[in-house]
């Protein structure tokens, strides 16, 4: 089964041109070449694929902050349907 | 005066990713029309297509966030600028601009974008959405690419905006504003919103059973254009500055000249008036006669219109027009790119002594006096041709190109 490690890193090497092998956890989304629009995008590209929406106004700095975030809302998805679990995420309706 | 050398250029089409195949490609006379599935269920449902265009593989690390018609223009620049073996780490970048014709934008991105806000879906607008769509963004990542900072723009005349960008760049030369200018087209109309637009208006072929001979320029059975795409750059030096690189020229910018018909908003001047003024003045430019032009590289769209006036303007021009062709018979119509494309065709054309045959064209309409190579390339031994090109709005444009 996929990591979430596995899902950010397909969606940052599919949007972005980013090799694989340069997506750790400790990695800085600065230091991939992604901007602040860039960053956007990327979380854009994220909720396509995981159908889980990021808070543009606070968005992860680094992909271990992302893989923590994203496992978070899992989780939460997986206990109930309704309440957005941790300050960078806003459950599935980005409009909150 | 300034005179303005063409020392390199680049050629993305439908007949070919390089100006090279492009060019093999074009002498065969055949047509790339074909269906095309991002048109599906559409009245009109057929195009030319840039064969294999990978913008990642092609264009590399700035793809991601390139628009179908920016990433084809910077592939065409790029070409342009190693064909004239120019290096940026040795020009002066404040002197060398890009001028870029585009008639529309990134049609592509606005119906992606369009149906999420139909879709109740503002917050999923991509915030690189402008950055990638708008017209200018063709010339900035040229810019953006090479380290050209000089003037850096986008001109728009429709269907002439990829020959009036080559005629501006020009002006930018022999105004002393500028040593390099690339200028050129990038266009791509491959889209459910501009084919059903273009339907409407009546200038598309409906011979979507055949694609292969749907655009047939001055032609008999011509009945409008095919749906294209595709980019060519032209590296424009001051001549001077060329020589001093020792470098010789594919070719001379001779003459320009853009007049508007204003008669109709988008039909031509059925006696084609604005077209011919923009042809005298053209050859006036360069201080040659009509005699003295060997080619016509024609914006023959195949619409019943547009080929019956140049036809007439031709004939207003020319005692007995030289032989005439069009490339749309074989890639379509590129819109803004196809006065670029055209341009660059044609220094090939004077290069080779070869005009490529108009694709389809068979029996040339009666009314329509024009000696069109067809069938077969021509051996021509042109020392001077004009490549034309006229945009809904009236506004057309004439270059007058030649070989020293």
């Amino acid at each position: 089964m996929a990591t979430t490690l596995d899902t950010i890193t397909q969606v940052l090497t599919e949007t972005f041109p980013i090799d694989a092998a340069d997506i750790t956890p400790e990695r800085t989304f600065d230091d991939l070449g992604l901007d602040s629009l860039a960053l956007l995008e990327m979380g854009l590209a994220v909720q396509e694929s995981t159908g889980i929406t990021l808070n543009d106004t606070e968005l992860p700095k680094t992909v271990g902050q992302l893989v923590t975030l994203l496992d978070a809302a899992q989780a939460t998805t997986a206990q109930a349907d309704t309440a957005p679990v941790g300050p960078a995420l806003a459950a599935t309706d980005n409009t909150a | 005066m300034t005179r303005v050398a063409i020392t390199g250029l680049g050629i993305v089409s439908p007949a070919g990713l390089d100006a090279d195949s492009t060019w093999q490609t074009l002498l065969k006379g055949t047509s790339t029309a074909r269906r095309d599935e991002q048109l599906a269920g559409l009245p009109v449902d057929i195009s030319c297509q840039v064969p294999d265009f990978d913008a990642r593989r092609l264009v590399g690390s700035s793809a991601w966030r390139l628009d179908r018609f920016t990433a084809m223009g910077l592939l065409a620049a790029r070409e342009a600028l190693a064909d004239a073996r120019l290096d940026p780490r040795d020009w002066e970048p404040l002197r060398v601009g890009v001028v870029i014709g585009s008639g529309t934008a990134s049609m592509e991105r606005y119906g992606r974008e369009f149906a999420k806000l139909a879709d109740d879906r503002p917050l999923d607008i991509s915030p690189l959405a402008i950055p990638r769509s708008v017209p200018n963004m063709s010339a900035a990542e040229i810019g953006l690419d090479t380290g050209a900072r000089g003037p850096n723009f986008t001109v728009s005349t429709a269907c002439a905006s990829g020959a009036t960008a080559i005629g501006v760049a020009r002006d930018l030369l022999r105004a002393g504003t500028c040593d390099i200018v690339l200028a050129g087209g990038a266009e791509s109309v491959r889209h459910p919103i501009p084919a059903a637009c273009f339907h409407r208006m009546g200038a598309l072929s409906q011979r979507t059973d055949d694609p292969a001979r749907a655009s047939r320029p001055f032609d008999s059975a011509r009945d409008g254009f095919v749906l294209s795409e595709g980019a060519a750059v032209l590296v424009l030096e001051r001549s001077d500055h060329a020589r001093a690189r020792s470098l010789r020229p594919r070719a001379h910018l001779a003459g320009y000249a853009a007049t508007c018909d204003a008669h109709h908003y988008a039909a031509p001047h059925p006696q084609g008036r604005g077209a011919a003024e923009a042809l005298l003045a053209a050859l006036a430019d360069a201080a040659l006669e009509p005699a003295d032009i060997g080619h016509v590289n024609a914006h023959g769209t195949a619409t019943s219109l547009n080929d019956l006036a140049e036809a007439r303007a031709l004939n207003t021009v020319f005692a007995a027009p030289p032989p005439v062709t069009s490339l749309k018979g074989a890639i379509g119509h590129a819109i803004g790119a196809a006065g670029a494309i055209e341009a660059a065709v044609t220094v090939l054309t004077l290069q080779h002594g070869l005009i490529p045959p108009t694709a389809n064209h068979e029996d040339t309409a009666l009314d329509i006096d024009l000696d069109v190579v067809a069938k077969a390339p021509r051996t021509t031994h042109a020392t001077a041709a004009i490549s034309t090109s006229y945009g809904f709005g009236g506004q057309n444009a004439a270059l007058v190109l030649t070989t020293c």
